[in-house]
């Protein structure tokens, strides 16, 4: 049972909504991301800098168990499912708004990364990727020979 | 609207996503808000509204190139409560950055057994 409209709750505010909307809508292009369906897959950024970059993933209510990481050169795949509440009989919903079920995401970073060096962190439901640069890629001083 | 994602951003809240659920003696209410603890979510009670406020630390600037999906603000919304519910027994927790209320119903609208006296 699932009632929108029962009228002891409601959202007040609706313009909160709309700016949350706008400000997405209003996002940084992706450059090197595919484009993500809002409300569906959980939001990412992913900052760079001159070690690497910085992922994060918005996942309240996953339990770290539930969540794979992958990396493999350039290519950062996170995996994660997390459970809808679940109701016994005589129980009812009155709103449902939060996105359960499973999910993948792969993200191409504009630098391969040095897997082993990968550090990974779950607090408050915030993911945290540290993706150092392949060691490879970094840039190195050469000696000129005397 | 004229406002750029920043701007927008400094000004408004997210308003939360939100399971609502009635059990047998309680309303739970289910918010998803990353990024806050138990120490940074204020829920407040004022006559009929129920304000739930979540403060967030602002992320890191880009150095370099930047992909960002969200800005971290703060969340905000707020729930008219029915008469059905009993003030004085609100409770709240945050795990993994997810609020929980758990609103019991006011005691006479709770279902009650009636003993049947033995004769």
């Amino acid at each position: 049972m699932y009632n929108r409209n029962l009228s002891i709750w409601r959202a007040a505010n609706p313009w909160d909504e709309f700016a949350r909307f706008e400000r997405i809508l209003g996002g940084m292009a992706p450059r090197f991301f595919e484009p993500v369906a809002e409300a569906t897959l959980p939001r990412v950024n992913y900052l760079a800098d001159k070690d690497g970059g910085t992922l994060t993933a918005e996942l309240p209510g996953y339990e770290p168990s539930d969540i794979t990481i992958e990396v493999k050169e350039n290519v950062v795949s996170i995996k994660g499912e997390r459970k809808a509440p679940e109701l016994a009989e005589g129980e009812t919903w009155h709103l449902r708004e939060r996105v359960s079920g499973s999910f993948e995401r792969s993200f191409r970073l504009p630098h391969n990364v040095e897997a082993d060096a990968v550090k990974a962190a779950f607090k408050n439901g915030v993911l945290t990727l540290v993706l150092p640069k392949a060691e490879s890629e970094k840039p190195r001083k050469i000696e000129i020979a005397h | 609207m004229m406002a750029t994602a920043t701007e927008t951003a400094r000004t408004a809240h997210y308003s939360p996503s939100v399971d609502i659920i009635e059990r047998e003696t309680e309303f739970v209410v289910y918010a998803d808000m990353p990024g806050v603890d138990e120490h940074s979510v204020d829920v407040t009670l004022d006559k009929d509204v129920l304000t739930v406020y979540g403060t967030v630390k602002a992320g890191a600037k880009a150095e370099g190139e930047a992909h960002e999906e969200y800005v971290a603000a703060d969340y905000k919304r707020l729930f008219t409560l029915g008469a059905k519910i009993d003030r004085n027994a609100i409770g709240a927790s945050v795990k993994h950055g997810v609020l929980t209320l758990v609103l019991p119903k006011a005691a006479e609208l709770q279902p009650r057994k009636i003993e049947i006296a033995s004769a």
